[in-house]
């Protein structure tokens, strides 16, 4: 049981760290560009995508023993199509204001390639347990990815976190990283940063 | 995994059995939310024109044929008095159609603006939902024009510093929501 | 990681045989060659221009040299590319930018556009132009807040209650309280406009230096000028043909981008047909958002769109292997 824990912990630790889907893996890029513009909507999209996460790893591992390998991406897409659908319901129904700022890109979550990739190369082959571990470790790292990303341009590009302003009126927020570029320029950024920290780690381990 | 892979009409079944769970779960979602959901939209819808048109408390259609930008024109009304009138335009700016609803009481004036939806520069045009910009048009009766620098007149309102092309197309607007309430008096 | 230390033989690509002209050289001569329009810049625009200027340079040069420190690479500011960043960036910057603006768009143009990518020799897109660019997308409003010449300015202040003045170019949108600009105006630089780009007269003289220099050669500037003056011709008026060429050609930033920007070695072709194609693609994009875009100016748009273009351009027409056919590429 013990064993199983650690086991457990180690896959959450990796979907968060050693494997983030957005800065290591590069993965689900569509809206980490898209919906970063705010630390709200980073959050709202990066939880809405864990819950679809851990419910599709969830589903596709119960049932990876009875899907033909044939038309196991098909039935993996109806699997994810499903739970976002019932997110996107949720949100409209009892959190209209999220569901109206992240717009399209709830319903894009089915075509976030995080989710098919994990169903496909971690769920399809691990127990039930262990993958909703995976799901939730994957959602949370892309969640806090998306919400550093959201916070570093929302304060630059908005003079606020969380909609509080920060530094009074006489602030003149850089506009351009609240719009497209600036995603690029600071995703870009954080990449290298962390690409440095490691490479540094690396050398220090040796 | 009995077997290799089964038969073509094998696979199908499979696959339209799991069609069938997801479409059974996403029916009782639906069940559970769609009240909800239709009474978000028809308040949020409803909420803009009492924004704009605080004196009436129900909305009618008027029926005709509207011009561009004017889309929708909705009567007022306080009990059985007519009150005014609730137009909803959608001129374009900067980046696409910006859908506003405008209030105009009976007098002709302009009792409020709101801006239902936009794809405006953030930090630019999009300062057309501050108060600070669409609060200007509330009161003015006449043709509107737009300044961009010094203390704005009867009938003029300041631009969005650096968003000249968005506050005019808001102005067109209101400008377009006047005119067709007056036509609608001059007709009756 | 480390391939470049063990390998025996050095790829690199050409060229290979260097002539005397260093980096340093060439750099030190576009500076001199940019003096006479920073001199026109002060006499218009008083020292404020000239602080703006300092600013930036230093702030390029401060970056770069810090960038070497942390990254422990070979000190690179004595090659002066830096300052030349520096010039042109504040030289496309209305005068009244606040001070702390301008030295940001110096650090993103070094930092960002040259030292990510490599540094120089490496840079994808014209620093300066990039930098400005930024800042237009950053701070719209204070980007185009310009100043009719002679305004009385604060030296370090923030000049944000001066009367702005439209540019010359604003005529060519149908901005109502434009008026345009005479000939000589436009000609010697008495109008509204970032500070560097106003005078025609001394940013040709400081072109025709380059040229008799040939530290760049006239296929740029002439078919990029050209293009973006046909294209107002064109293109700029009521109907078709009506538009007028010069007035497009000498107001904004044409003159200045078309000498000093878009000949850039870096981000430019290095043929002498690529040039032309590079410098029309140019043309015709700055005249399109001029005449039909958003942006009251689009030269930098124009240039930085086809800086990224470049290796295609590269790529489709190659230069002339020495010593191999004439017949191939026609000249």
């Amino acid at each position: 049981m013990a064993e199983q824990k650690k086991s457990n912990l180690a896959v959450l630790k990796n979907g968060l760290l050693n494997e983030n889907p957005t800065f290591i893996q590069l993965l689900g890029m569509c809206p980490t560009l898209a919906v970063t513009t705010s630390v709200a909507n980073a959050i709202g999209m990066g939880l809405s995508a864990t819950f679809v996460l851990a419910c599709s790893n969830l589903a596709v591992s119960l049932i990876r023993k009875i899907v033909p390998d044939k038309i196991r991406i098909a039935t993996y897409v109806i699997v994810i199509a499903a739970f976002v659908s019932v997110v996107d319901m949720l949100l409209k129904a009892y959190l209209p204001a999220l569901s109206a700022s992240l717009g399209m890109f709830i319903p894009l979550i089915v075509v976030n390639c995080i989710i098919l990739a994990r169903a496909e190369s971690f769920a399809s082959k691990n127990k039930a347990l262990p993958s909703v571990f995976d799901g939730i470790g994957m959602g949370l790292g892309f969640t806090c990815a998306l919400t550093i990303l959201g916070t570093v341009r929302e304060i630059l590009g908005n003079g606020t976190f969380l909609g509080l302003s920060l530094f009074g009126a006489a602030y003149k927020p850089a506009i351009i990283f609240i719009l497209p570029p600036g995603a690029f320029l600071v995703l870009g950024s954080l990449i290298a940063l962390l690409n440095l920290i490691r490479d540094k780690r690396k050398e220090a381990g040796k | 995994m009995k077997g290799k892979a089964g038969s073509i009409v094998k696979l199908a079944a499979v696959l339209c059995g799991f069609a069938l769970i997801a479409t059974l779960i996403l029916t009782v979602c639906n069940y559970v939310t769609a009240d909800r959901i239709s009474f978000l939209a028809a308040q949020a819808k409803d909420e803009a024109k009492r924004t704009v048109l605080p004196a009436a408390d129900r909305f009618a259609d008027v029926n005709g044929e509207f011009s561009a930008p004017v889309k929708m024109v909705y009567e007022g009304k306080k009990g059985v008095d007519p009150v005014g009138y609730c137009v909803s335009v959608a001129p374009s700016g900067y980046g696409g159609a910006i859908e506003l609803m405008v209030g105009v009481d009976d007098a002709g004036k302009v009792t409020g603006v709101s801006v239902i939806s936009m794809s405006e520069t953030p930090g630019l045009g999009a300062k057309a939902k501050d108060v600070s910009f669409y609060g200007q048009y509330t009161g003015k009766s006449e043709h509107i024009s737009v300044i961009k620098s010094g203390i704005a007149k009867e009938n003029e309102i300041n631009a969005i510093s650096g968003a000249t092309i968005t506050s005019k197309a808001v102005t067109a607007g209101v400008n377009a929501a006047l005119e067709t309430v007056a036509g609608l008096k001059g007709g009756n | 990681m480390s391939m470049e230390n063990n390998n025996k033989l050095l790829v690199s690509y050409a060229p290979h045989l260097r002539g005397e002209d260093s980096i340093a050289k060439t750099m030190g001569n576009v500076v001199f060659a940019l003096i006479p329009a920073l001199v026109g810049a002060v006499y218009f625009f008083g020292f404020r221009a000239l602080i703006l200027t300092l600013v930036t340079v230093l702030s390029c040069v401060l970056s770069e040299y810090i960038w070497d420190r942390l990254t422990k690479k070979e000190n690179t500011i004595t090659d002066l590319s830096a300052v030349v960043t520096g010039v042109l960036l504040s030289f496309c910057l209305p005068v009244t930018l606040p001070l702390y603006m301008a030295a940001i768009g110096g650090v993103f143009a070094i930092i960002i556009v040259k030292m990510f990518f490599g540094g120089v020799g490496q840079n994808i897109v014209n620093p300066a132009l990039a930098a400005r660019a930024f800042l237009l997308a950053s701070w719209p409003v204070d980007m185009t807040r310009f100043v009719a010449p002679f305004s009385r300015l604060s030296l370090f202040g923030a000049n944000a209650d001066v009367v702005s003045g439209a540019t010359p170019l604003a005529v060519v949108k149908g901005a109502e309280d434009a008026v345009a600009a005479s000939y000589t105006d436009l000609f010697f630089g008495n109008v509204a406009g970032c500070i560097g780009e106003v005078s025609a007269l001394l940013l040709l003289i400081g072109g025709a230096y380059l040229l008799i220099r040939r530290i760049i050669t006239p296929v740029i500037p002439l078919v990029y000028i050209a293009t973006v003056g046909l294209f107002g011709w064109m293109f700029g008026g009521e109907g078709l043909f009506a538009g007028d060429f010069i007035y497009h050609i000498l107001s904004g930033g044409v003159i200045l981008a078309g000498f000093f920007m878009a000949t850039d070695y870096v981000t430019s072709p290095m043929t002498a047909w690529g040039a032309a194609v590079y410098a029309f693609g140019a043309g015709l994009i700055t005249g399109v958002i001029r005449i039909f875009g958003g942006y009251p100016e689009g030269a930098t748009y124009g240039i930085l769109v086809m800086n990224i273009v470049t290796p295609l351009i590269d790529k489709a027409i190659k230069p002339r292997v020495f010593g191999k056919g004439r017949k191939a590429v026609a000249k």
